[in-house]
C-alpha cells in the first residue's frame, strides 16, 4: 500500500510537472502521431476523476462509519486515483485541443477548469485529510472546478444549452419557407443543419470550417473553398460526401450519418447550376432537374409553413375596437401577426369603415369587399394596404380603371374580379405584378379571345373565367303559387317559374301543352268548376320542362248539414262528414291527414241538406288514384235528389271504366254532375269501390279503395 | 368544539405535509411524463377562442351530407370482383365473423353483388366514378375521395351521431357548434352555423335538430335551420305599424330587462338571448340580400341545374349554401334524405343521384371561380357504407344492401385537401379496409386542423372533464393535406 502511494504520488507529480511543461511551451513542441491517439483517448477518461471526486466528496461526509484508520486509508486510495486520472485526462484532453476546430473562447475556459482539477487533486493528495481547516474548502474547491470543467467540455462536444434546450421549447429552428425563400434556405441549408453543422458550427468548426452562414462558408476552411459555382467536380465538398465511406476524407466522417443519395444529387444539381444563395425557389425553372429535387425537400418542411411576417402584431385592443357588426377583423392565427378584413352588408357600409383599417395598414394582408359598393375612387385608400396578399372586389362597383391605383400592391398573390367591369387593358397592367398566381374573372367584361391572349401572356398566372355549361338541360315544371286546389268566389290560378325569362305554356282542356301549343300564361287564369290544368315551362336555351297537372276546384256552396249514412275505414276515417263539407283541397300526398276518408268494404254514402233550394249547376266529388295504394276512381258514383229525406230519387248514375294501364305516382281527380235548373234540398251522393282490382294493380283481384275528400255544389 | 377543530388542523403536522409533498411531486412528476406539455405552461391556448391556433388553410366549411349512407360500392368504390362473383356467398374469411345488423344476421345467406352501374376513371388520380355521377366524375381532379372511412357505429341514428358530434349518443355538441365556439362568427349578421335540409324521392332516415345541437356549449353555437319554403328565414319583415327604430327601442329596452335578470340569476342563457335577439335584429337586413336569387346570373342557373330555383330542392340548399358561405357562414350543414336502398337499389340509387350529383360539382366549381374554394372546405358523404351482399334473395334485376361501417367513402375539396387524391383502399370485396383507414376521429381531427385548430386543444369542459370534439382520439391524417 505505501508504495503503491509513493508510486502514484511521484507518477501525479511528474505528470502535473509535464502538464504545466506543456501549457507553458505549447507553441515550441511538435506533437507526436502518438499524442494525438493518446488525447482522443480524453473522452474516454475523463469521466474516472468526476466519479473519483464525488467519491472522496462522499468519503468525507460519511467518515464518522469508519472506524480507526479507515477513513485515512480509505481517503488516501480514492484520492490517489482521482489525482491519477485527473492529471492524464488533463494531458490527453491537452493534446485533444490540438487537432484544432473548437471554438476557442470555450477551449480556453475548459483548459483552464480542467488543469485547476489536476493541480487541485495532486494539493489533495499532497496535504494530510487530517487537516480539516485545509482539506474540506480545498476539496469543495475542486469540485467547483471539476463542475466548471465538465460545463465547458460539454459545451465543446454538445453545443450550447445541450441540457435546457428540449425544456426552452424548439431547439432547432424551423424554417419558415414562403414563395421569396431562397432554393439555399428552403432546401440546401437544411441539409448541411442535419449533416453537417454538428461538426461545422461556431463552438467545433473542424477543419477550421463553419457551415452555419453563407458568409462563413465562403471564407471556407482548412483546405480552401468548398464549393465552385458551377463546377461540382472540382467542388471539394462533392468530391468528400461522395467518397467511399471508408476513408478517412469522407464526409460526414464515419460514425456519424452520411448524406441520402438524394441529397447528394441535390448538392451536385445545386452546384452545377451557379450555387446561388439568393434566388428564390419558385424562381427557377419548374420543369428543371433541382427544382424537382428541391421540391421534395422544401414540401417535406411546407407542412409546418405559416408565413413569416417582420411587421408587429396589432394590439388586441385595436383588433377589437376594429370589429362591428358590418366589419370583421381577424388574426390569421395566435402565432401570426397578419390581418384579414372582410366586409358584410352592403346597405351598411361607409367608405370611412375602410379608411379606418389604415391604422392596421401594416399588419392587413387580406381584404374582402365583396358585393360592398365600392368603386375606382376607393382604389387609392386600399392601394395603402401595401402588404395586401390577397383582394376580393367581387361583385363590387369598379371597372378597369381602379387597377392602374393598384399597382403599387407589389405582395399581391390572388385578386377576384368576378361579376365586375374590369377590362383587358387594366388586367394587362395589373398582371405584372411580380407575385400575382391567380386572377378570377369570371363574369366579367373579357370574351374568349382576350382571355387566351391575357393566359398567354401571362402564364405564370391563373386566370379564372369560370366554367360555362355546354350541354342544354331541362327546365323545371312551373310552379302552383296558389297554396290551395279550391279556388274561392274571387280567386285565380297563379302559375310562375322562378327562372326569370321563361315562358309558360297551359292547357285546361286535358291535352298536353308543348313548347309551340297551348295557351301563353300571362295573367292569372279563372275558373268555374271542376278543371284540370297542364303546363310546362320552355326557354331559349334551355329543353322544355316535365308536364306539371294541377286539379282544380271552385269552391261552392256549403250545406245548411250534412251526414254520412256509411262509415268511412276505420284507419282513414278523417273528420268524418266534415271532410267532405271542410271546404279544404289538399293533394293525396296528405291521405293520412283529415282532408281524406277512405273505403273499401263499404260504399261511401253521403247526404247533404240545404235549407233554400236555390238551384245548383254543378255537384263535384273530389277522389283521388294512387295505383301502387291500391286507390283507384270509384267504380261507379250516383246522385240522388229530393225535397223528402225518404222519397230521393236517382238523378244520374256514372259508371268510370276500370283503367287499364299502369300510371306511376297519384293524382286527384272528381266526379262531375251536371243538373241543369233543377234544385232539391236534399242531395245525395254514393261512390262504390272496385270489387276487383285489374290484375296489373293486384294479382289477387282484391277490392280497391276509394279516398274521398271533398262534395262540392256549385 | 373549537378544540376539535385546533385537534385535526394538527393532524397534518410536518411529517404528514412532508409525506404528501413527496407523493405530490411524485404525482406531478408522473403527470409530466404522461403529458408532456402538462407544466409548459400553454394553457392558454385553450383559452384563446376566436383565433385559429394555426395557420388555418379553410375558413368556412360546407358540409354536404348524404343521410341514410349512399351505397360506396354503386358511387366511388369500383368493384370488379363483386360482379365476377354475383350470386356467390361471401366468404367467412372475410367477413370474419364481423356483426351485422338485425336486417341480415339472419339470412341463411349473403349473396355478393355488384354494381348494377358501369365504372370508369376520371382525372390525373384516375379515381374511378360510376356512371350515375357524371358531373361529380368530371371534377376528380378537384376532389380527394377517402375509400377508407371507418366508424364504429351500425344504425343510422348512432351512426350519424357519431359522424356530426363525435359521440354515438347524443347531447354532445356538433361540429358546427364546436367551430363556432372554436372560432367565432365571421359574419355578426348571420348565424355561424346554418343548416338546410332536403328530401330525395329514395328510402329515407329522419334527422333531427339534435344533430345540430350545441350540446353543452352556450346555445349561441346551436345550428339554425333554414326553412324549406320560398322563404328560408320566416317572419324577417317588422310587422305592419312597426319601423326599423321601433324595433330596435324595443330591443334595447329589452335587453335592458333581460340584462337585470342576468345580474339577479346569473344565467349565461340569459345573455345568449340577447345576442340572439340581436342576431335575429341584424338577419332582418342580411338575409333578404342574401336569399334574393334574382341578381344570380343564367350561367349559375346552368351551372347548378334549373332546380336551384326550386325552394326546398338539394340544388337550392347548395346554392344557397354558397351564398350563405360566400357570406362568412362558418359552417353549413346540408342534410339530403333518401339514401337508405336496403331495396331497390337499381330504382331508388339512380335517383337520388340525379338530385345531387350536378349541383354538388356546381358548388364546388362555383366556390373556385369566385377565387373562394381554397377557403372553403367541401365534404360531401353519409354515416356509413352498405354491404357488398344483398340483403334478402338476390333478384335477377334489383337488389338491396344493409348497412356496412367497415368501410366507406366520402370526398372532400378545397380548403388545404389535397385535390385529385384517392386515399385509402378496401380489398377486392369492398368489405375491409387494406391501406389506410380513416376513423370517424381522425377525419375530425384533420377537418379542425384544416380549421387552423389543434383537436387536442379545443376543448370544453363540463361535468368536471374537459370534453373534445375528437374526445379521446383521433389523428390528423397528413395524406390528405395539400
Amino acid at each position: 500500500m505505501q508504495l503503491f502511494q509513493r508510486v502514484i504520488k511521484s507518477a501525479v507529480f511528474g505528470f502535473n510537472i509535464l502538464l504545466i511543461f506543456l501549457i507553458v511551451f505549447q507553441d515550441r513542441i511538435v506533437f507526436p502521431s502518438w499524442l494525438q491517439s493518446f488525447g482522443r483517448l480524453h473522452p474516454l477518461l475523463l469521466h474516472l476523476p468526476i466519479g473519483t471526486l464525488v467519491i472522496a466528496l462522499l468519503v468525507l461526509l460519511f467518515r464518522n462509519e469508519f472506524k480507526g484508520e479507515a477513513f485515512t486509508r480509505i481517503n488516501m486510495l480514492v484520492l490517489s486515483f482521482a489525482a491519477i486520472t485527473s492529471v492524464l485526462s488533463a494531458i490527453m484532453g491537452f493534446a485533444l485541443s490540438k487537432e484544432g476546430g473548437y471554438d476557442e473562447s470555450v477551449l480556453r475556459y475548459h483548459l483552464i477548469s480542467g488543469t485547476a482539477v489536476s493541480l487541485l487533486t495532486w494539493l489533495l493528495l499532497i496535504i494530510d485529510s487530517q487537516n480539516q481547516k485545509l482539506y474540506r474548502p480545498l476539496l469543495l474547491v475542486s469540485f467547483v472546478a471539476l463542475i466548471a470543467a465538465g460545463h465547458f467540455g460539454a459545451t465543446i462536444t454538445h453545443g450550447e444549452n445541450f441540457v435546457l434546450a428540449p425544456m426552452m421549447g424548439k431547439g432547432e429552428e424551423q424554417i419558415v419557407i414562403t414563395d421569396s425563400t431562397s432554393l439555399y434556405h428552403a432546401a440546401i441549408e437544411p441539409v448541411f443543419r442535419e449533416k453537417c453543422f454538428s461538426c461545422h458550427n461556431e463552438q467545433k468548426k473542424k477543419g477550421n470550417l463553419l457551415m452555419t452562414s453563407v458568409a462563413a462558408i465562403n471564407k471556407g476552411g482548412k483546405h480552401g473553398v468548398i464549393w465552385k459555382a458551377g463546377d461540382p467536380k472540382s467542388s471539394s465538398i462533392i468530391e468528400r460526401i461522395n467518397l467511399p465511406d471508408e476513408n478517412d476524407e469522407h464526409m460526414p466522417p464515419v460514425g456519424k450519418t452520411p448524406l441520402t443519395d438524394k441529397e447528394k444529387k441535390l448538392l451536385y444539381r445545386w452546384i452545377l447550376a451557379g450555387a446561388d444563395t439568393k434566388k428564390a425557389w419558385t424562381r427557377f425553372d419548374a420543369k428543371d432537374t433541382l427544382t424537382l429535387l428541391a421540391n421534395e425537400f422544401i414540401q417535406n418542411g411546407r407542412n409546418i409553413d405559416e408565413p413569416a411576417y417582420s411587421f408587429p402584431f396589432a394590439s388586441k385592443d385595436k383588433i377589437k375596437e376594429l370589429n362591428s357588426p358590418y366589419r370583421t377583423v381577424t388574426q390569421a392565427s395566435i402565432e401570426s401577426p397578419a390581418l384579414a378584413a372582410e366586409f358584410f352588408v352592403s346597405q351598411a357600409f361607409k367608405i370611412n369603415s375602410l379608411e379606418e383599417l389604415k391604422s392596421v395598414r401594416e399588419q392587413l394582408v387580406s381584404l374582402t369587399l365583396a358585393g360592398m359598393p365600392v368603386g375606382d375612387t376607393e382604389g387609392k385608400m386600399i392601394s395603402e394596404f401595401t402588404n395586401l396578399e390577397k383582394l376580393d372586389l367581387n361583385k363590387t362597383k369598379i371597372t378597369g380603371a381602379i387597377l392602374n391605383s393598384l399597382t403599387g400592391l407589389k405582395k399581391l398573390k390572388s385578386l377576384a374580379l368576378v361579376g365586375t367591369e374590369v377590362d383587358f387593358k387594366s388586367l394587362s397592367q395589373i398582371a405584372t405584378l411580380p407575385d400575382l398566381k391567380e386572377v378570377f374573372i369570371w363574369n366579367a367584361k373579357i370574351d374568349k379571345g382576350q382571355l387566351a391572349e391575357l393566359e398567354s401572356k401571362f402564364p405564370s398566372i391563373r386566370w379564372n373565367a369560370g366554367y360555362p355549361t355546354t350541354e342544354t338541360l331541362k327546365l323545371t315544371p312551373p310552379l302552383l303559387v296558389n297554396d290551395s286546389l279550391l279556388i274561392k268566389e274571387g280567386q285565380r290560378i297563379q302559375l310562375k317559374h322562378n327562372l326569370a325569362g321563361t315562358i309558360i305554356r297551359y292547357t285546361l282542356d286535358g291535352t298536353t301543352p308543348d313548347s309551340v301549343t297551348g295557351l301563353v300564361y300571362k295573367e292569372p287564369i279563372s275558373i268555374d268548376g271542376f278543371t284540370k290544368l297542364k303546363a310546362i315551362a320552355c326557354r331559349d336555351e334551355w329543353l322544355s320542362s316535365a308536364v306539371s297537372e294541377f286539379t282544380f276546384f271552385k269552391s261552392g256552396r256549403k250545406p245548411t248539414s250534412a251526414e254520412l249514412s256509411t262509415k268511412a275505414d276505420v284507419k282513414y276515417k278523417g273528420e268524418g262528414i266534415n271532410t267532405l263539407v271542410d271546404n279544404k283541397k289538399s293533394t293525396f300526398a296528405d291521405f293520412r291527414e283529415p282532408y281524406w276518408l277512405g273505403f273499401r268494404e263499404r260504399p261511401m254514402e253521403a247526404l247533404f241538406y240545404f235549407k233554400d233550394a236555390k238551384p245548383i249547376k254543378k255537384v263535384t266529388l273530389g277522389f283521388a288514384k294512387s295505383y301502387y295504394s291500391y286507390v283507384v276512381a270509384p267504380e261507379s258514383v250516383e246522385l240522388w235528389g229530393g225535397n223528402d229525406k225518404s222519397g230521393l230519387k236517382l238523378i244520374e248514375r256514372k259508371v268510370i271504366p276500370t283503367p287499364t294501364q299502369k300510371e306511376a305516382g297519384y293524382c286527384e281527380d272528381a266526379v262531375v254532375f251536371q243538373l241543369g235548373e233543377k234544385s232539391f234540398n236534399y242531395y245525395k251522393v254514393i261512390a262504390r269501390p272496385v270489387a276487383k282490382l285489374p290484375e296489373f294493380i293486384s294479382k289477387k283481384k282484391e277490392r280497391g279503395w276509394v279516398f274521398v275528400d271533398e262534395v262540392i255544389f256549385n | 368544539m373549537a378544540n376539535e377543530f385546533f385537534e385535526r388542523h394538527l393532524n397534518i403536522n410536518r411529517r404528514h405535509f412532508l409525506g404528501k409533498l413527496g407523493l405530490g411531486f411524485g404525482s406531478a412528476a408522473l403527470g409530466s411524463l404522461l403529458i408532456p406539455d402538462l407544466f409548459s405552461g400553454k394553457e392558454e391556448d385553450i383559452a384563446s377562442l376566436g383565433i385559429p391556433h394555426f395557420a388555418p388553410k379553410a375558413k368556412r366549411i360546407i358540409y354536404l351530407f348524404q343521410n341514410g349512407a349512399p351505397s360506396q360500392l354503386e358511387s366511388f368504390d369500383y368493384k370488379p370482383t363483386l360482379i365476377k362473383m354475383a350470386g356467390q356467398d361471401l366468404p367467412a374469411s372475410i367477413r370474419n365473423g364481423q356483426r351485422l345488423t338485425g336486417m341480415t344476421s339472419g339470412q341463411a345467406k349473403f349473396p355478393l353483388v355488384g354494381s348494377h352501374f358501369s365504372f370508369q376513371q376520371y382525372g390525373k388520380s384516375g379515381a374511378w366514378v360510376s356512371e350515375i355521377f357524371p358531373n361529380i366524375a368530371k371534377i376528380a381532379d378537384e376532389l380527394c375521395f377517402i375509400k377508407s372511412m371507418h366508424t364504429e357505429a351500425i344504425n343510422h341514428d348512432p351512426a350519424l351521431t357519431f359522424m356530426q358530434t363525435g359521440a354515438q349518443q347524443g347531447n354532445r355538441p356538433s361540429m358546427g357548434a364546436w367551430l363556432s365556439y372554436g372560432l367565432g362568427s365571421d359574419n355578426k349578421n348571420l348565424p355561424a352555423f346554418c343548416v338546410l335540409l332536403s328530401r330525395g324521392k329514395g328510402n329515407g332516415q329522419g334527422v333531427y335538430s339534435k344533430l345540430w345541437t350545441n350540446g353543452f356549449l352556450d346555445s349561441i353555437h346551436q345550428g339554425v335551420q333554414f326553412s324549406s319554403s320560398e322563404e328560408p328565414v320566416l317572419y324577417l319583415n317588422n310587422p305592419s305599424g312597426i319601423d326599423k327604430d321601433d324595433r330596435r327601442r324595443i330591443l334595447d329596452n329589452l335587453s335592458q330587462l333581460n340584462s337585470m335578470a342576468y345580474e339577479e340569476f346569473g344565467d349565461p342563457e340569459i345573455q345568449t338571448k340577447i345576442q340572439q335577439y340581436e342576431l335575429a335584429y341584424r338577419m332582418q337586413s342580411s338575409v333578404p340580400e342574401l336569399t334574393d336569387l334574382t341578381k344570380e346570373p343564367d350561367s349559375i342557373v346552368k351551372l347548378y341545374g334549373a332546380e336551384c330555383l326550386v325552394p326546398g330542392t338539394y340544388a337550392a340548399n347548395c346554392l344557397l349554401a354558397r351564398k350563405l358561405s360566400e357570406s362568412g357562414v362558418r359552417f353549413v350543414q346540408l342534410y339530403h334524405q333518401g339514401w337508405d336502398q336496403h331495396g331497390n337499389m337499381v330504382g331508388e340509387m339512380p335517383m337520388q343521384a340525379k338530385d345531387v350529383d350536378r349541383a354538388s360539382a356546381a358548388l364546388v366549381l362555383d366556390l373556385k371561380q369566385r377565387g373562394l374554394l381554397d377557403e372553403t372546405l367541401v365534404i360531401w358523404g353519409g354515416e356509413f357504407g352498405r354491404t357488398n351482399y344483398c340483403q334478402g334473395d338476390l333478384s335477377k334485376d334489383n337488389y338491396g344492401r344493409d348497412h356496412h361501417p367497415r368501410a366507406y367513402t366520402i370526398w372532400m375539396a378545397g380548403g388545404g385537401v389535397k385535390p385529385g387524391t384517392v386515399y385509402g383502399e378496401t380489398d377486392e370485396f369492398g368489405y375491409n379496409i387494406i391501406k389506410d383507414p380513416v376513423h370517424v376521429n381522425d377525419f375530425h381531427a384533420t377537418v379542425l386542423h384544416l380549421m387552423g385548430l389543434n383537436h387536442e386543444k379545443l376543448q370544453y369542459k363540463h361535468l368536471g372533464r374537459r370534453y373534445r370534439l375528437t374526445d379521446i382520439a383521433g389523428k390528423v391524417i397528413p395524406g390528405i393535406l395539400a
